[in-house]
């Protein structure tokens, strides 16, 4: 032991992810297909750029890997791997350029399995040394933002217009702004009815002992229900409404569709939040409202300045998991016909085209991300704490 | 009620599986005019026998690697990759379930296996997360005890820790299976076999009973399933000497 | 006996045991006192090596516990800790058995054991034995982490605040009964605490810790008379110092020999439980009988006066 910490310590995460790293050098990093549908062919480093490039590449990821072994510290170790993330997806924009340059329009480049293990293994260390820094609050904003901004910047900048994915989407930019309209209707539409009736059934019950458990074990079936099962079965009494129900059809309701699939989120949101605001109101300590009942406050009053701010970190963790549900499950929703981003995924299965699978898995991943992260900062600022 | 839940669940599904012509009078006005009232294309019973091998076959790797893993990371040797594997966990588990069958597709190609894939790998993270949680929650005062007194590593693993965690692991059993059976449904979009096709079938011929059938019959399983976790959580409950009834 | 030889931990250069050399007699109880962050649990665990020191070495009777076998070593030392750490998925009894049974007794010996212990401390064994922990009153589970240390009859008891989760009323009981337990069995104990009261009630020595080093280790009326530092003083305090002395001699030593009327103490009570008896029933001297009732002689309240001023300035 003693020894052990006289001499460098060698970092056994990177010692392990190293393997990845360095691999991913040997394997295809860019897969070419002459057409959409042709077999894919590997592209190795080297027949992609020219020998001083290579070896320009090689030699910094193997530096990389040196440095990352006996650098300890994490805030060095996030701004190296940061800038390697940057130089990686360059890397990949200008090889997927390289590539095109000598070959017919129609000819297609995706990244290939060297690219996306060595992308892994660098996510990783970024994550590790960005969770071992235990940034602030303002620090985790300010990262958040600019991980949101330098994406936009990749995107706009064209950097990787040369890649397969880049050719889906300009094939379907017109299906994939509805299909994102539709994506965050469902996903947030459904939130915000459940936060309109969940939020006043949770205190209901939180005062109510009796309708608790009845109430809760209800909620809780709902969840256990397979999506596609509920979506469907959903589709059953709207059909019979849309037919039997004067200016239903004309509002837009339809056995299949958007309805159904609102409604099952919605179903599917009521537990978190309804749970979580009972459970973060049964948390107030009991000294806080004895204080606010012994100074007079009113049973209304002191549900809005004592036991809902002191309850909000927890009902906004239930917020947190209803986001990330809703925006994955609306990705079933595209089976009964409701858009969205599992529209390209449904199809791409279809057609076993990847590329048109991450065209709807990416910006559903992306946005999931997105709403647990600017969650996760709003449940840390209620909590006041600096982590 | 409980008993009420399970006669009312049991009878549903017992009914949908192996007495479906009973059932056929109320599908009929259903199904479209000189459609089909019951799937025809396998029986009911042999789907769910599918669907609960898909399940099986991923549950079991995932809880035997999950509650390795998070064994090994909460031992001093693996410390060091505690705090990225908790972020791993946390931000897999933003990954939508649709998404990894999906990624599995281009991987493994159509069938049970990509299927098998995706629900073992998102069947991971809740084990894992439930696990470690348990054994973080073994008061500090029981684990120094149990190495006071002399038990060996593996002895304060095996009596205390894990005994003691039971209850946290088995309801991370419990949500990844459930999830497991939910996109056990969609696998039949990669051509798993499973529950889901019948849905599948009702959606593309507008065959309303058909998605009855499929949707309450899979609704039930996965009720009874959960409920079935329940009792065993509350008897590790018990078994862990923690106090039943103002819990839950 | 139980040996510190220039024990040392640190902990990112900081020594939080600092050099420390002592030795503590076979059955006696030491008592180690000190503030938090004093170091004193540390120096205790490391003598059944649940931290592992730096530098110098732990000895029990001459043999370094560095070269026994840790899981061996810990077995047959029994350890006590405040909170109990009871498992709570086992049984009273089986909590009491944990050791036996993992040094691999028949089970007809672990129930004879557990049974015999649980009488020790005056629990009912077929009331007690099969409740879990939950089940259990604060002071009944403190009784039960005695039983489990007691279990395999270790020849040195380490205690670590044992008292610490007991309402006063209890905490009083559980003491006199270790004390008791203590001369029953023989016993070593160092026993780990922040109240100088307890030291003072239960220690045949204590040991003053501050700042991972010992600013004094001695009997008790000296740690009382003769406070070696301004810290051992302040922890001692001021107010009541003179009574404090008094209530730790017994009376025995201050006999005369003579007779008077009235109610005896008894010659193991205390000379403030002495002094309390006379000014309570406006007596000058009390007879003093042993523990049979026979008569050994007198006290006198001037005798006592005198007991506890303050010594002589060397």
């Amino acid at each position: 032991m003693a020894i052990a910490t006289r001499i460098t310590r060698i970092d056994r995460l990177t010692a392990v992810l190293a393997v990845p790293l360095l691999a991913a050098l040997l394997l295809s990093v860019l897969s070419y297909r002459p057409n959409r549908i042709a077999p894919p062919e590997p592209r190795s480093l080297a027949d992609v750029f020219d020998g001083g490039t290579v070896s320009a590449i090689i030699a910094s990821a193997v530096l990389l890997t040196i440095v990352l072994l006996v650098q300890h510290r994490p805030a060095v170790r996030a701004a190296i791997v940061g800038l390697a993330v940057i130089i990686h997806v360059v890397l990949l924009g200008w090889g997927a350029q390289i590539l095109m340059e000598g070959s017919a329009p129609a000819a297609r480049v995706s990244p290939g399995t060297g690219f996306w293990l060595g992308f892994g293994a660098l996510v990783l260390l970024l994550l590790d040394a960005i969770a071992r820094l235990q940034p602030s609050i303002r620090a985790r904003a300010a990262l958040l933002v600019g991980t949101v901004a330098a994406l936009a910047f990749v995107l706009r900048s064209g950097l990787l217009a040369d890649l397969s994915l880049a050719a889906e989407y300009r094939g379907r930019s017109d299906a994939f702004h509805r299909a994102t309209l539709d994506h965050l209707t469902l996903a947030f539409g459904s939130f915000l009815a459940a936060l309109i009736i969940g939020l006043p059934a949770g205190v209901l019950i939180q005062r109510r002992r009796r309708l608790r458990d009845p109430v809760l074990n209800l909620l809780t079936l709902i969840q256990t229900i397979p999506s596609m099962a509920l979506f469907g079965v959903l589709i059953v009494p709207l059909a019979w409404v849309a037919a039997n129900i004067p200016g239903a059809a004309s509002a837009g309701i339809r056995g299949i569709g958007m309805a159904p699939a609102l409604i099952a989120l919605f179903l599917y949101s009521l537990l978190p939040i309804v749970a979580n605001t009972v459970a973060g109101i049964d948390a107030v300590p009991h000294n806080a409202t004895e204080a606010a009942t012994g100074m007079g406050m009113t049973g209304a009053e002191q549900l809005r300045m004592v036991e809902l701010p002191l309850a909000m970190p927890v009902i906004l963790a239930g917020g947190r998991i209803v986001l990330v549900q809703n925006i994955g499950l609306a990705t079933v929703g595209a089976l009964i016909g409701s858009g969205g981003f599992g529209t390209f995924i449904f199809q791409g299965i279809g057609q076993t085209a990847t590329d048109l699978i991450l065209l709807g898995v990416l910006p559903t991943v992306a946005l999931a991300f997105l709403a647990s992260a600017i969650m996760d900062l709003m449940i840390a600022m209620f909590r006041g704490q600096s982590q | 009620m409980t008993m009420l839940r399970w006669i009312l669940l049991l009878a549903i599904t017992g009914g949908l599986l192996f007495a479906p012509n009973l059932l056929e009078p109320m599908l009929r006005p259903l199904a479209p005019a000189g459609g089909p009232v019951l799937y025809n294309r396998a029986t009911l019973s042999s789907l769910t026998g599918a669907h609960l091998m898909l399940v099986v076959m991923a549950m079991v790797p995932s809880t035997i690697i999950g509650l390795t893993l998070a064994v090994l990371v909460s031992r001093p040797a693996g410390a060091e990759f505690l705090p990225l594997s908790r972020t791993i966990a946390n931000i897999g588990q933003t990954f939508p379930p649709v998404a990894v069958l999906a990624l599995s597709v281009p991987l493994l190609g159509f069938g049970s296996l990509p299927t098998i894939l995706a629900l073992f790998l998102y069947g991971l993270l809740p084990i894992f997360e439930n696990t470690l949680a348990g054994l973080r929650g073994v008061p500090g005062a029981v684990a120094l005890s149990a190495r006071a007194v002399g038990m060996t590593p593996g002895q304060v693993l095996a009596q205390v820790e894990l005994p003691i965690a039971m209850p946290l692991i088995l309801e991370g059993i419990r949500i990844s299976t459930v999830i497991a059976l939910s996109t056990a449904t969609i696998g039949s979009t990669v051509a798993a076999r499973s529950l889901g096709e019948v849905i599948i079938a009702g959606l593309t011929s507008n065959n309303l009973a058909f998605i009855v059938q499929g949707g309450v019959l899979t609704g039930c399983i996965a009720v009874l399933i959960y409920d079935l976790f329940g009792l065993l959580i509350a008897f590790a409950k018990h078994r862990a000497g923690i106090e039943t009834g103002d819990q839950l | 006996m139980i040996a510190f030889e220039a024990l040392t931990k640190s902990y990112d250069g900081r020594n939080v045991v600092d050099n420390v050399t002592a030795s503590f007699a076979t059955g006696t109880i030491t008592a180690v006192v000190g503030t938090s962050g004093s170091g004193k649990t540390t120096l205790l665990r490391m003598i059944n090596r649940l931290i592992e020191p730096t530098t110098g070495c732990v000895q029990i009777n001459g043999r370094d516990v560095s070269e026994l076998p840790e899981v061996a070593l810990r077995r047959s030392i029994g350890y006590v800790i405040q909170g109990y750490g009871l498992f709570p998925h086992w049984t009273a009894a089986r909590n009491i058995g944990v050791v036996p049974r993992l040094l691999g007794w028949r089970t007809s010996e672990i129930e004879a054991r557990t049974a015999e212990l649980l009488r020790l401390l005056q629990l009912d064994p077929a009331q007690i034995g099969p409740r879990y922990p939950h089940q259990l009153s604060g002071g009944q589970a403190q009784r039960i982490g005695v039983a489990r240390a007691l279990a395999a009859r270790p020849d040195v008891l380490l205690m670590d605040e044992p008292f610490g989760a007991l309402d006063p009323v209890i905490r009083r009981q559980a003491q006199r009964d270790l004390s008791e337990i203590q001369h029953q069995l023989g016993t070593t104990i160092i026993l780990v605490t922040h109240d100088m009261n307890e030291a003072l009630r239960l220690g045949n020595a204590i040991a003053v810790m501050r700042d991972g080093r010992f600013e004094q280790f001695a009997p008790p009326s000296e740690i009382v008379c003769a406070p070696a530092t301004p810290f051992v003083a302040e922890l001692v305090g001021e107010e009541g110092r003179a009574l404090r002395l008094l209530s730790l001699t017994p009376v025995g030593p201050h006999l005369r020999t003579g007779e008077a009327p009235g109610d005896p103490v008894a010659d193991t009570a205390s000379l403030s439980d002495a002094l309390s008896e006379m000014i309570w029933t406006g007596r000058d001297r009390l007879p003093v009988a042993d523990r049979s009732g026979r008569r050994l002689g007198v006290i006198e309240r001037a005798d006592i006066l005198s007991a506890g001023r303050r010594a002589a300035p060397v």
